[in-house]
């Protein structure tokens, strides 16, 4: 038995440098594939026909390359909180007194919170030039709800009319909307018999749907890039409100069992 | 000669948040108990994570760069100062405060006036 706990670790470890060396993974001089250098190449470059029209290449290759699959992404952390709502949503009034914290906790929780809502918006409006995205800016969002939660008690949210049947709402809203920006192009094509495809965003070499990548506002033009800010858009709603949703029964969860002083 | 002595107030700041964060570290697995240890950690988070931000202030306003790369730095560092100026105290405030109450650790002290209170049911 003791031998065996040594020599396992030893044969897969060789296995794996092995298996690395020969696949050149560990050598230093090591390229970029070329699939990498295609994709930094042409997303960014506007005049390419395979551009996406934004400077963050991550992003775009989420949501215009692999459009598809993040939106699937984005159902399964959907059902998952249908999967919460089904086993801790029995939302009978807990019994018990439950406090909220101290004034010190209070008073910078409040000072704390815009703060953090703004930084949460800013990245998910930037996804398309700087780092960061929808999902992102709603998980870093989220830290707000949650301080609040914890320092007012979980009615909190419910008292400013948030309650969990409206952040559903939203939440089904959010998706729904990003499957309906993704099923365009597909009811374009059939409506007028010119090629183009599912989560389509620019234009193609053999399909000239594009959405617009500017926006024209009285003030100045803005860089949108076709879906790829509607889409963070959304799914920064998507993802705030379903991980709200999660927060609200933990703490709700947590108060039961006496915690909340 | 000003931005001198501005680099060096900076340089000075940032020299002392390390120091700080040292100590702060040797603290934490030099005391035994959980208050005295809070205490060496919060010494970590605003000697080591306030001064440096405040040293990069003076440092940034200090060196020959474009005004507008000056903003941008001082004014990020500041807020970020600021809000660990302001969370800090009151995360080690929550974790004494719960610790306390739910009894899992009674501070070494001579004389516990809160506990006096708490006992005759003056303090909620």
């Amino acid at each position: 038995m003791k031998k065996l706990e040594v020599v396992i670790p030893i044969v897969i470890g060789l296995g794996l440098f092995i298996l690395l060396y020969n696949s050149g993974l560990l050598s230093v001089e090591r390229s970029l594939t070329t699939l990498a250098e295609k994709y930094l190449e042409y997303i960014p470059d506007a005049s390419s026909i395979y551009t996406s029209m934004a400077f963050e290449v991550v992003t775009a290759v989420i949501w215009d390359q692999r459009g598809f699959d993040t939106y699937f992404e984005t159902s399964v952390l959907f059902f998952a909180i249908i999967a919460t709502l089904a086993i801790a949503s029995k939302l009978e009034d807990i019994i018990g007194e439950r406090r909220s914290l101290t004034i010190i906790v209070r008073l910078v929780t409040r000072i704390l919170a815009p703060i953090i809502v703004v930084v949460s918006i800013s990245i998910a409006l930037h996804g398309h030039i700087t780092p960061g995205g929808g999902f992102q800016g709603g998980a870093v969002f989220v830290i707000a709800p949650l301080l609040l939660m914890l320092a007012y008690t979980s009615d909190w949210i419910r008292s400013r009319g948030f309650t969990d049947r409206k952040l559903l709402l939203l939440r089904g809203l959010g998706v729904t909307l990003i499957a309906l920006a993704g099923l365009i192009p597909v009811v374009y094509s059939y409506t007028t018999n010119i090629n183009a495809y599912l989560f389509q965003n620019q234009a193609k070499p053999d399909s000239f749907f594009n959405y617009p990548a500017y926006l024209q506002t009285p003030i100045s033009t803005i860089l949108v890039s076709g879906t790829i800010m509607l889409l963070n858009i959304l799914e920064f709603i998507a993802v705030l409100t379903g991980f709200t949703l999660a927060f609200y029964y933990l703490t709700r969860e947590f108060e039961k069992r006496g915690g909340g002083e | 000669m000003i931005d001198l002595i501005l680099f060096y107030i900076g340089v000075a700041l940032v020299f002392i948040g390390g120091v700080m964060d040292i100590l702060a570290t040797i603290g934490f697995f030099k005391f035994k108990e959980f208050y005295t240890r809070l205490h060496a950690a919060t010494i970590g988070s605003i000697g080591g994570g306030l001064y440096p931000l405040i040293g990069v202030v003076f440092i940034v306003l200090g060196l020959d760069i474009d005004y507008n790369l000056k903003l941008v730095f001082t004014g990020t560092s500041i807020i970020a100062a600021g809000i660990i100026a302001l969370a800090t105290p009151a995360g080690s405030h929550i974790l004494a405060r719960g610790v306390y109450r739910s009894r899992e650790e009674s501070p070494s002290v001579i004389i516990d006036r809160l506990g006096e209170d708490l006992e005759r049911g003056e303090m909620e």
